[in-house]
Order: structure tokens, then C-alpha cells, then sequence
């Protein structure tokens, strides 16, 4: 009798055992009624693509411990027309560029939630626009019928900034006191334009400038940089805005909580950034100040990526 | 033969061993080449595979032209399932050489993932993009071609390790199925040679058994194995058994015999005992008259005295006949053996016997009757010195023993260097009336009278005889 009294006395510790797993697992994993379970996210490709790819794979397993959603990470081309593609694609949220934001923001009303911190400490970026030393530029004035490297039409620093850079120096239509310009489709390709002497100016983010300038001797011994941009955000993650408003918060007090508990300190470390932080729209005021000054409407800009 | 049959088996189980252990080297040695061999397909399967991955990725390039985020999302998964694989390559063992071709071969796969990510990283410039593309797929290109090139390489390697492992194969199979046959053939040899030796040995004593159930007792079986082997202790064994058998049988129908004389030997003294004293008295009348002349009383005379040895013949006989119990008293054989000796001494006997004693104290004392056995043992010290004519030792040896059954006894050996006896009589030379002696020198009753007397003891007598090299008498008394 006494075994038996025994057996079930111990059964029932298991199974309160068992209950007590269960609970902390729904801690865990909060299973929120929310408006959905899984997201769409998109990923405008960096220069190494399939590096980005790994560090975003550290981020879907953050997501799913955290909040136990899903999210898959897409990758959201710059060819054709950004703003397009997110629509067409249905993406819920996207970590876009400043500019990629802005057109975004205006177009489709995506709402920024945060930005990484990088391992440096920054979270912004600048624009440059830069010449060959030997091509006897120093002004924008000496940058009549020359050719000009841009990257393509939807960057702050590749072609926004260039814009406003005339515009300040008293040069309204740049396409016509130029010899020549062309979109290089890539920062890199656009230094390596002008390394390369297929252009004798160009413009860049600083982040890809000074990286390459790192590997690369040549940049530092044979370019010069003539004009520096104000600051913008980098790679912030926005969301549409009819996503579910507990979610949206849900992402980002996750994001933004990263680098307060283990799992997340770890997940940043492999990730590669210091943590997150909050973004709000006001952030790229010095984008909207840009664009209204040369004159683009972000609400209706339209281009194509060729 | 313990040691013959461990040997056996042990040789037994060394060439099964040494034949197994063989065996275990050679499919261990051709395991090896045959896991190389798998080993090397599935490289060769790992090559195919980086073939195919890299194609896949080249018909990403290729169809990448509507450059959607879907399309580069395939590309990527693509590009990772070939570094998957090209680690898996560069992860294995090689040689040098083949590390260092496939080390080029990363390099010209992360040169190619390089071209990829400028490509999907290109926003405009469709000129730029073109080239991009180019670069990339002739880079993908240069891979496929690259890789083929180690597949080749492989192949022909592939192809010399097959025939390798193909003649280490054929070479096993000889070296196994000549170990079998070695082993078995050797094994058959230890079995027959094993089975030869317990054969013939076995054989000889059945053959032994068979002959002393024939009433052979005599027979004995020789076993000439090293000493200590179990055959030769089975022999001996065996030997002393048949000659304690002999012994017993020898004693039984000795008391047969003289229990069947003894009475034949009452009933004849009774009977002539009679007409006998009628005889002599007679005879004592006659030779007291006066009327018969002196001539003729000598004759009287001589009936008188040969029936009067008539009737001390018949008087042994019924002594010998009507043995009383034995007066038995805790005697020390040693002083038995010297009380003889002395009472010997001053009778003649031959002049050259030397007589040695070699009776210790410290012997057990024995029961007997004192006299009845220095009758015994004098009888048997008179018999030596008959059979010594020329002289010679005579030992008396006393002895501290077990008897087949277990019992304490003292043994006296009475050992003459006389003529021996013939085998053909020693069954008899306990035998009433049997003498080799002269007429009148005796009338064959002292052994007789002897063995009566041990018997009674509760010992027996016990005759070893070699013609020409002596006898050796041995009493058995209880303790």
C-alpha cells in the first residue's frame, strides 16, 4: 500500500515538474496574440552578401527565443524601384538605407523603430564626394565638363548629396555642367571608378570609402576627398505601418533590450554591432533638408534602377 | 602424456591463433584499402556535388536578370550549399599537393562570391552590371573547370586505388584460404600423431587386462614413457596390482593346499600311527628274546629304528596339522632376528656367508608368538644358507611399512645371493613335502610349517627369486 502511496506521490511531483516546464517555456516564448506570427523582413544586400545573410540567421534565432515569432529575412534588390519591390513583395519591415527609408517613410508611411549601434560606436554615416589628386579639381567649379561617378539614384551619399553639393556651389543642373557622369550602381565601384580613372570625381558613404581606403593604399595616396555630408542614420529597421502595434513595440523593446540579457549579448556578438537603439523619423531630418533642397519630392519621387 | 596432450592441444591452438590472427591483419589491411577506397567515391561524390552546386549558381547569375529579391535569395542559398561542400573538401585529409589545389580552389570560390555580392550589390549602371555579371560567371566558369580538373586528377587515382585495392584483395584471399588449409593439415598431423601415441598405449593394457583375465597373472605390462607420465603410473600401478592380485591368489590356494594336506595328513597319521606302535612293539619283543640270533636282531633293529622315524614323521606331520593358536606377546623384530642369529651360531653352516643385519630400533614392536617365529625365520635363514653353497651376503633387512590396504606392518627380508628358484616352482615351495633336497637331508615341510605359522599371525610370506642371482623372502607381520 505504501508503494503505491509512493508511486503516486511521485507522480505527481513529475507532472507539477512537467506543468512548471511548460510555464517557464510560455515565458519564454510570450505566445502573444499577435496580429501574426511570422515576418517578412527584407535586407538590401551589402557588399558581402552572404556574410549578412549568416549574421541575420543570428538574429531570426534572437527573434524566435524571444518572442517565439518567426521572421524570415529576404533580400529586398535596389534594381528597379525599392519602394515597389516592398510593396510587391509584401515585406512587413525592411532594414533600410537612410534614402531607401526616406522614399519608403513618405511613399508607403514604413515606421522606424531602431538602428545598430556598430562595434566603433557609430550609427551613422556621411557622404563624400571625392577627385583624383591629379585631376587638378579643387572646387566645384573645376568640375566643368568632367566626368562624375554617382552610385545610383536612390542614395544619400552616392547621388543626394552630390545634388546638394552643386546646388550650394551655385550649380542647379548638374547632368549639363558636367562632361559626363554615369551611375556606378555601387559605392565601391564608384571609388573604383575614379581609382581607376574612368571618372575624375566620384561619391561615396564614408563607410565603404574609409574601408576601402584601409585595404587599399592607392585611394589615400591618389584621391581626395573634397566635401563631407552631415550625418544620417544607417541601416534602420522600419515596419509598415498597419503592423500590429504590440508587435511593432514587442520588436523593438527586443532589439532595443539586446545587449541587457546573455542570450542577446551573445546573439550582438555574432551579429557584430554594440546593440540597438531607437530611431525616429526627426533622426533624418538633414535627409528631408537635402532633398527639398535639390528639389526631389520624396512623396513622389519616382525612379528605375538600370 | 598430460604434458603430450597439452602440447597438443596448445600446438592446436597456436595455429588457429597464428592462423586467425593472420586472417585479422589481412581483412583489417584490406578493410583499410576499402574504406580509402569509399573514402575517395565519396570525395568524388563531394566533387560532383561542388560541380553541380556551382553550376546551380551559374544559372542564378544567368537568370538573375529580373534581379529580384527572390532571385538573389536562391543565389545566396546556393552559393552557401557550395561553401558547405567546398568545406567539406578543403576539411579532409590530402596530400600536400591536393591541399594546395584545393586552397586555390577557396580562393577562386571566394573571388567568385566576391563577384556575386558586387553583382546583387549593384543598383544601376547597366553597363557595369553586364561586366559584373560577366566577371562573375567566368569566374564560375573557371571554377567548374577547375574543379573537373581535381576530378580528373581524383579519377585516375580513383582508378589506381581500385586496382590496388583489387590485388590486395586477390592477395588475401591466397594468404587466408593457404593459412586454412595450412592449419587444418597441421592440425590433422598433431590430431593422428596425439591419437597414435594414446592409441598404442591404451592398446597394451587392454591387452594386459585381457591376459590376466586369462588367468596370466604373471604378465606384465611395460610402458616405457619418461618418468612421472600418467601412462608409465598407470602401468606401474596396473603391474602392482596384478602382482598383489598374483599374490593373494598365490596365498589362497597355498592355504587351500595346506588345509586340505593338513587333514589328508591327520587322518593318514592316526591311521598308521596304530599298526605302527604295534610294529615297534613287536619289534622290542623280539629283539628281547633269546631265541633269535644276533644277525638277526641287527635287522630288528633297523625296523625299529626306520619305524620309529616313521612315527616321528608322523608325529610333524600332525603337529603340522593340529596348529595350535599362537602365544602372542609385543615383541621387537630386531630381537627376534638376534635371539635367531645367536641360536644359529653354533651350528655348521657354510664358512663363507657373510651375514649382514640391518634391523634399526625404533621399528614398531609386533605380536607374536616368540618362538613359533624364530622357527620361521630360522627355517628361512637354513633354507638361505642351502641355497648358498659357494657362499655369499645374506641379508636381513626389517622394514617400517603399509601393505596394499593401508596397514602398518614390519617387514623382515630375508635376501640370499644363492641359485634362486626356477619360476616354475615357486608356486610350489610352500607346498607340503615339497623339497629339492636329498632324501633324508629334509622332507619338505619347514616352508610349509612357516607359512602356516605367518598365516596364523595374521601376516603372509612373500617370495621373489631369480635363478642364478637369489631370493629375497618376505615376512609381513601386523602391527
Amino acid at each position: 500500500m505504501t508503494r503505491y502511496r509512493i508511486i503516486i506521490v511521485v507522480l505527481i511531483v513529475l507532472a507539477e515538474l512537467a506543468t512548471g516546464c511548460e510555464k517557464s517555456q510560455r515565458e519564454r516564448h510570450p505566445e502573444k496574440a499577435f496580429g501574426q506570427q511570422e515576418l517578412q523582413i527584407g535586407l538590401i544586400p551589402e557588399q558581402n552578401v552572404f556574410r549578412q545573410r549568416e549574421r541575420y540567421q543570428v538574429l531570426k534565432k534572437y527573434f524566435f527565443d524571444r518572442l517565439g515569432i518567426t521572421v524570415n529575412f529576404t533580400s529586398l534588390s535596389r534594381y528597379g524601384n525599392i519602394t515597389e519591390h516592398f510593396s510587391y513583395e509584401k515585406m512587413d519591415g525592411a532594414f533600410f538605407g537612410s534614402f531607401t527609408y526616406a522614399l519608403a517613410h513618405r511613399q508607403l508611411g514604413v515606421e522606424p523603430l531602431v538602428r545598430p549601434v556598430n562595434l566603433d560606436g557609430t550609427s551613422t554615416y556621411h557622404g563624400y564626394v571625392f577627385v583624383r589628386k591629379d585631376s587638378g579639381i579643387r572646387t566645384a567649379a573645376d568640375m566643368k565638363r568632367r566626368r562624375f561617378a554617382f552610385v545610383d539614384r536612390a542614395t544619400l551619399a552616392g547621388y543626394l548629396f552630390p545634388l546638394a553639393y552643386f546646388k550650394v556651389n551655385g550649380i542647379s543642373n548638374p547632368h549639363a555642367f558636367l562632361g559626363e557622369s554615369f551611375f556606378a550602381g555601387s559605392h565601391d565601384a564608384a571609388i573604383l571608378a575614379v581609382l581607376n580613372k574612368e571618372a575624375d570625381i566620384g561619391a561615396a558613404k564614408n563607410t565603404i570609402y574609409d574601408q576601402m581606403s584601409a585595404e587599399n593604399p592607392r585611394i589615400e595616396k591618389e584621391l581626395v576627398i573634397l566635401a563631407a555630408s552631415g550625418v544620417v542614420p544607417q541601416n534602420c529597421l522600419a515596419v509598415r505601418k498597419d503592423l500590429d502595434p504590440e508587435l511593432k513595440k514587442a520588436l523593438q523593446q527586443a532589439l532595443l533590450d539586446m545587449d541587457k540579457n546573455d542570450e542577446g549579448t551573445e546573439a550582438l556578438r555574432r551579429f557584430g554591432a554594440r546593440g540597438f537603439i531607437e530611431t525616429r523619423d526627426s533622426d533624418y531630418e538633414y535627409l528631408y533638408t537635402l532633398s527639398r533642397q535639390v528639389g526631389i519630392d520624396l512623396k513622389t519621387y519616382r525612379y528605375e534602377n538600370k | 602424456m598430460k604434458k603430450r596432450i597439452l602440447i597438443g592441444f596448445g600446438s592446436l591452438l597456436l595455429i588457429f591463433l597464428t592462423g586467425s590472427l593472420i586472417a585479422v591483419v589481412y581483412i583489417t589491411k584490406t578493410t583499410q584499402r576499402m574504406d580509402r577506397l569509399i573514402l575517395l567515391h565519396q570525395v568524388e561524390i563531394l566533387r560532383e556535388d561542388l560541380i553541380i552546386h556551382v553550376q546551380q549558381v551559374q544559372s542564378n547569375i544567368f537568370r538573375n536578370k529580373t534581379r529580384s529579391g527572390g532571385d538573389v535569395d536562391v543565389l545566396v542559398a546556393h552559393v552557401q550549399e557550395m561553401d558547405k561542400v567546398m568545406d567539406s573538401c578543403v576539411g579532409c585529409h590530402h596530400t600536400p599537393e591536393l591541399t594546395q589545389g584545393l586552397l586555390g580552389m577557396r580562393d577562386m570560390a571566394n573571388d567568385y562570391k566576391t563577384a556575386i555580392s558586387r553583382l546583387v550589390t549593384a543598383s544601376a549602371n547597366p553597363t557595369k552590371i553586364a561586366a559584373l555579371e560577366r566577371r562573375a560567371q567566368d569566374l564560375g566558369q573557371e571554377l567548374i573547370t577547375m574543379t573537373q580538373g581535381m576530378a580528373f586528377a581524383a579519377n585516375v587515382r580513383l582508378q589506381q586505388k581500385t586496382q590496388e585495392t583489387m590485388a590486395t584483395i586477390r592477395e588475401v584471399r591466397t594468404v587466408l584460404c593457404g593459412t586454412l588449409l595450412l592449419g587444418f593439415l597441421l592440425a590433422l598431423v598433431a590430431t593422428v600423431v596425439l591419437a597414435k601415441s594414446l592409441d598404442g598405449r591404451l592398446r597394451k593394457l587392454l591387452e594386459a587386462i585381457r591376459r590376466i583375465s586369462r588367468g596370466e597373472l604373471q604378465h606384465r605390462v611395460d610402458i616405457n614413457d619418461s618418468p612421472g607420465s600418467e601412462f608409465r603410473e598407470l602401468g606401474e600401478a596396473f603391474n602392482v596390482m596384478t602382482r598383489n592380485l598374483h599374490q593373494s591368489q598365490r596365498q589362497l590356494v597355498q592355504s587351500a593346499k595346506l588345509a586340505a594336506i593338513g587333514e589328508l595328513a591327520t587322518n593318514i597319521a592316526y591311521e598308521v600311527n596304530n599298526p605302527l606302535t604295534g610294529v615297534l612293539g613287536y619289534t622290542g619283543l623280539l629283539l628281547k628274546s633269546d631265541d633269535i640270533p644276533a644277525d638277526k636282531k641287527e635287522h630288528l633293529k633297523t625296523i625299529e629304528r626306520e619305524t620309529l622315524r616313521a612315527r616321528e614323521i608322523l608325529k610333524n606331520l600332525l603337529d603340522f596339522a593340529r596348529r595350535r593358536p599362537p602365544l602372542l606377546v609385543k615383541t621387537e623384530v630386531r630381537s627376534l632376528v638376534q635371539d635367531t642369529l645367536e641360536s644359529i651360531n653354533g651350528q655348521a653352516r657354510p664358512t663363507n656367508v657373510k651375514i649382514i643385519t640391518e634391523c634399526t630400533d625404533g621399528l614398531p614392536a609386533v605380536a607374536v608368538d616368540p618362538d613359533e617365529m624364530k622357527n620361521v625365520f630360522l627355517n628361512l635363514i637354513n633354507n638361505a644358507f642351502f641355497a648358498m653353497p659357494s657362499g655369499g651376503t645374506f641379508r636381513i633387512r626389517c622394514l617400517h611399512d603399509r601393505d596394499v590396504t593401508g596397514k602398518e606392518v614390519v617387514v623382515v627380508e630375508f635376501i640370499d645371493a644363492g641359485v634362486g628358484i626356477p619360476e616354475s616352482q615357486l608356486d610350489k615351495i610352500f607346498d607340503p613335502f615339497f623339497t629339492t633336497r636329498l632324501e633324508g637331508d629334509g622332507i619338505g615341510l619347514g616352508l610349509s610349517i612357516s607359512y602356516m605359522i605367518v598365516q596364523n599371525h595374521g601376516g603372509r610370506i612373500e617370495v621373489e627369486s631369480k635363478v642364478g642371482e637369489g631370493s629375497t623372502f618376505r615376512v609381513y607381520l601386523p602391527v
